[in-house]
């Protein structure tokens, strides 16, 4: 029998052997990766759904039905002409209408009965800087073909604001939640290593080595914490899949980027901290009874 | 084998565990180690293994200076001292062949022949049918007898026992003492604390007696009390 095998198996038979206590400090290890692992998604998303609305920095010329061909093509060379435009479009009645329906595919019941096409054409104008949004769009408004013109701006600094805060609160949970599981589960097997703290003095009187005592634990906290991590994975992943198909369907307007890439950096990231956490609780755990 | 120069142990503020003593332990030699509860028994023996530090003095085991012996050595240093003690320090975990056999894997000797050699020495202390049952299975007097055969299993050149026969019945007490004799005869130092008057008597062995943390008394063939 091998000196690895001879640590593998005195950590597994402690394990079992104290079922209990690998119960708790499992179920301890996934409370807190599950937290951590729901707190990362959220991030993940939110950080998604803010470079969306970024990039989204554009305006939005919508024209009267009365407009005539003559003023929109006149408009047309117009923001051609500016040099803050980087690019522009311009949306038929029509076109409006079909980018609705493909928007819908899946609800079409929605937009099937219409009895005329109810949306305005529009001018999508990108520019190069998105600070200048609010000189440009000043230039469209009250003009006679103009009905309206939307523009981003207020609505990404309000998002920004907001989200900035949750960011900023999420990156504390975080930190916070990763400090409280380090204590909670070195504390978990501080507590049976103490209980098995003359084991450990007979060890050394025996001439064992403070690392021939120690890996068994090591390893032993090494498993509680990817015990509780891959636990904490599978229920992060099938959660958020959950959630995910839920919004997808209520929320049709929302773009969610959550995708497979993202998962496996969550789960390596959970499984990676949580084996983490289970070794160097149990080294810190060890280190006042080894000194005997 | 050992040798103490003016070992002085004061347990903080100011309990005396041992006062400039100073001796001399030849290879091969059966020493008891008697005095009132509180005289310094345990305190000499735990220094021996460098469990604990003397503020005075030097020790000198094995021709190892144990004040100039790196921490990180002390394993290696007591893997060459078979200890023994009163409550046997068995590891309750495990069965009687694996309280003898970690005493060899943690020398880095896991294989075959060491299985082989747990086998043999459990015979030896008569435990050959127990080998599989756990250390709380057993009567105090067997526990001991495992406590010993691991202490045996490196064939140290030296062993310690506290008491090793504190806890047992007369009978009994005379078993371990047989054994204890055995280990002698292959060549192993016995060093061992104890109160068995009747024992140490019939031994006629070199006794040294302590008193307050002094030895009064350093006897080659000596008997327990003044002679
Ligand atoms: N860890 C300790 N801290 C403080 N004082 C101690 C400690 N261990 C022993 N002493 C004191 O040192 C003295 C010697 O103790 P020691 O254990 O060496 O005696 P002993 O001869 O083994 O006694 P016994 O026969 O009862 O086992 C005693 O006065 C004891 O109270
Ligand atoms: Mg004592």
């Amino acid at each position: 029998m091998g000196r690895v095998s001879f640590f593998f198996g005195e950590a597994f038979r402690s394990l079992w052997r104290n079922y209990f206590m690998t119960i708790a400090a499992v179920v301890t290890v996934f409370l807190s990766m599950f937290l951590l692992g729901v707190v990362m998604v959220f991030v993940y998303n939110i950080n998604a759904v803010l470079k969306d609305v970024e990039q989204k920095v554009e305006i939005s010329v919508y024209l009267k039905d009365t407009a005539s061909a003559d003023d929109i093509e006149t408009m047309q060379n117009e923001i051609v002409e500016m040099v803050e435009v980087k690019d522009s479009q311009f949306i038929s009645k029509d076109e409006a209408l079909k980018r609705l329906k493909e928007d819908l595919k899946e609800h079409e019941e929605l937009i099937k009965d219409l009895p005329a096409n109810p949306l305005p054409a529009s001018f999508e104008i990108s520019l190069k800087n998105p600070e200048e949004v609010a000189l440009v769009a000043q230039r469209f408004e009250g003009r006679p073909i103009v009905d309206e013109v939307r523009y981003g701006k207020e609505i990404a600094e309000r998002i920004f604001s907001v989200t900035s805060v949750i960011r900023n609160i999420s990156a504390i949970f975080v930190v916070l939640l990763g400090a409280v599981s380090i204590l909670l589960i070195s504390n978990t097997i501080r507590l049976s290593i103490y209980a098995r703290r003359r084991e450990v003095e007979i060890m050394k009187l025996v001439g064992a080595t403070n690392w021939f005592i120690r890996w068994p634990f090591i390893i032993e906290g090494l498993t509680v914490g990817l015990l509780g991590a891959i636990l904490a994975v599978v229920f992060v992943l099938l959660g958020t899949d959950f959630v995910m198909d839920r919004i997808r369907e209520n929320l049709v307007f929302l773009t969610v980027p959550y995708d497979a890439v993202s998962s496996l950096q969550t789960g390596l990231v959970l499984l990676g901290v949580g084996a983490l956490i289970g070794a160097a609780g149990s080294g810190l755990g060890l280190r006042r009874f080894l000194n005997v | 084998m050992i040798k103490l120069e003016e070992v002085t142990k004061i347990y903080p503020p100011d309990t005396i565990g041992l006062e400039s003593v100073s001796l001399h332990i030849e290879k091969g030699e059966f020493v008891f180690l008697v005095g009132a509860s509180g005289s310094g028994k345990s305190t000499f023996i735990r220094l021996l293994i460098k469990e604990l530090e003397p503020d005075r003095g030097r020790i000198i085991v094995g021709g190892r200076d144990l004040s100039t012996l790196r921490r990180w050595k002390v394993p290696y240093l007591r893997r060459n001292i078979g200890c023994v003690f009163q409550d046997f320090k068995l590891l309750p975990s495990k069965t009687v062949a694996d309280n003898v056999f970690y005493a060899l894997q943690v020398t880095g000797n896991a294989s075959a022949s060491a299985r082989r050699k747990v086998d043999e020495i459990l015979n030896l202390v008569g435990l050959g049918h127990k080998t599989n049952n756990y250390p709380h299975e057993l009567s105090g007097g067997e526990q001991q007898r495992v406590s010993i055969a691991r202490a045996f299993a490196n064939h140290p050149p030296l062993l310690i026992a506290d008491e090793p026969t504190g806890n047992l019945d007369p009978e009994t007490s005379a078993g371990i003492m047989q054994l204890l004799y055995r280990i002698n005869k292959t060549g192993t130092t016995v060093v061992m604390a104890t109160h068995d008057r009747e024992m140490v008597d019939k031994m006629r062995r070199r006794v040294i007696a302590l008193e307050q943390g002094q030895v009064v008394r350093d006897q080659l063939r000596g008997g327990y009390g003044e002679s």
